[in-house]
């Protein structure tokens, strides 16, 4: 039973990252649309995103806004990339997803409407893609841990009895 | 020099004059430098000028110095604190508050007005469009002027630029070279004719004030960081011409106020001004009369006798020494002898 319970953690896991990354995209999408049409400046726009999703990754929003306005006065890429390490502790994304939105936090607010769409859109695409791996990864790894848990825990009991 | 020779004399590190918004937009290694100035120099200071792996510069009222790290002035350039490309980014995003894109038209006039009312210039590399600037980018030079109210400036030429019977003020032009005062002390005329002043029974009147360059007003948000009077409507950022046929239209002013005439669209704006019988305080860049009367546009003016009063400014004496003042019809002097020359600040 134990065991079962622990593949099912595992593959679990491996659930959560596709999830979370798809969640971060919906997230980028609607700070794209903040900036592009409503012109909202990036603390206000960041806090908007935050205050939408009710997990990890709205903490990870409200968390950048607050630093950018907060009395250290951050900029918006050491704000990010500061949020990016408590997000790496309290999540699922893999070190990969993590490396993608750090160079992202690089360009962001310091450039032209444009320009913070194209870096918008490029990350995006980006986490798409991460986004099909880990989904692939997922259906190889969930399926195996699932079954190893199972096997595991009557391997146990065969050699207990 | 003098404010070397008081910062030997013994000065307070602790005492803090420098506004705290712009140690707020300064990076952490810049605002411990700027925190460790000497009393003496920081409230004097009129520019802080930051250039890329250039020394750090300060513009005090007739001086200018370097800072060393430590927060020392120095004539010497090579004691002084480098500036590094990410104190400028850094600052530039402060500025920005990390939202570089929502100022599209501050990026293509150059300058940005913080809270308090103090402007930030910069200059960098400029991004075109079908030829036109659309923008700047990798941001080299910074130059934040800090701005000061002065009230009570303009309390000596007040009694001459006002018509007392009709309750109303005369045609004035104010002649200044840069940086001895000008638009500090139309700002303080400004705010006087539309507060009303008490002592001379002149009660306030309605004014338009066309802020072309945020430098009166200096609007944040919309909003005037600087005392323009309780009558004051203005039109910040707008372009001077357009700005006051839109404030004949919409606002009917009794007074329209603006900076630094010269273009030659603004001469039908004026004329437009005058026949609406709206009356215009205005401020040109030169040394006297005849030196102003070399510029084709404002000879225009001057020739149809437009302005009723002149004010010359100088800083022989100090910021803000009021040379003269003249009548614009005859030439003549209306300030008496003994107070010509006098400090107005």
């Amino acid at each position: 039973m134990t065991c079962s319970f622990i593949g099912l953690m595992i593959s679990y896991k491996y659930a959560l990252r596709p999830m979370q990354i798809k969640c971060f995209r919906f997230a980028l999408q609607m700070l794209e649309t903040e900036i592009y049409y409503s012109l909202t400046p990036l603390p206000e726009a960041l806090f908007r995103v935050g205050k939408r999703f009710e997990n990890e990754i709205g903490q990870f929003f409200l968390q950048v806004s607050q630093l950018i306005t907060g009395k250290d006065i951050l900029t918006a890429d050491e704000a990010w990339k500061q949020s990016l390490n408590w997000l790496k502790e309290n999540s699922f994304l893999s070190e990969s997803d993590i490396d993608i939105l750090e160079k992202f936090g690089y360009n962001l607010g310091c450039s032209d409407r444009e320009e913070q769409i194209k870096h918008l859109k490029l990350v995006q695409q980006q986490l798409l893609h991460q986004e099909d791996n880990a989904e692939k990864e997922r259906e190889k790894n969930e399926r195996t841990w699932r079954l190893m848990g199972f096997w595991g825990g009557l391997l146990i009991v065969i050699i207990l009895c | 020099m003098e404010v070397i020779s008081a910062k030997k004399t013994g000065i307070n590190f602790k005492e803090r004059v420098l506004d705290k918004r712009i140690l707020e937009i300064c990076s952490p290694m810049l605002r411990t430098i700027l925190e460790r100035l000497p009393t003496s120099v920081s409230s004097n200071l009129q520019e802080l000028r930051l250039r890329q792996e250039r020394p750090l510069c300060l513009r005090c009222i007739q001086d200018e110095f370097f800072v060393t790290h430590d927060g020392r002035v120095t004539r010497n350039p090579r004691e002084a604190y480098f500036i590094t490309k990410s104190d400028i980014e850094k600052i530039f995003l402060n500025l920005t508050r990390s939202s570089v894109y929502t100022l599209d038209e501050e990026l293509r006039s150059g300058f940005i007005t913080i809270s308090g009312g103090h402007r930030v210039g910069f200059t960098g590399e400029a991004v075109l469009q079908n030829g036109k600037v659309k923008s700047l980018k990798n941001i080299s030079s910074l130059n934040i002027r800090i701005s000061r109210e002065i009230k009570g400036c303009a309390d000596l030429v007040l009694p001459l630029i006002i018509d007392i019977h009709l309750n109303t003020v005369y045609h004035t032009l104010i002649i200044s070279p840069p940086g001895c005062g000008k638009t500090t002390l139309l700002r303080d005329i400004v705010r006087q004719i539309s507060n009303g002043i008490q002592s001379m029974g002149f009660r306030g009147v309605n004014v338009g004030l066309v802020d072309e360059r945020s430098e009166i007003a200096a609007c944040y948000n919309g909003q005037p960081q600087n005392d323009v009077g309780l009558r004051t409507d203005v039109l910040d950022r707008c372009p001077k011409a357009e700005g006051m046929y839109m404030l004949v239209r919409s606002m009917a002013p009794h007074v329209i106020a603006t900076d630094e005439l010269g273009r030659a669209e603004d001469i039908a704006a004026v004329e437009e001004v005058l026949n609406a019988g709206i009356k215009l305080i205005t401020t040109v860049h030169g040394i006297d009369l005849d030196d102003i009367k070399k510029r084709p546009v404002i000879d225009r003016l001057l020739r149809k006798t437009l302005f009723n009063r002149i004010i010359i400014l100088s800083s022989t004496k100090s910021v803000g020494t009021v040379e003269d003042v003249l009548d614009g019809s005859n030439g003549k002097s209306l300030l008496e002898k003994g107070k010509r020359g006098d400090k107005k600040l």
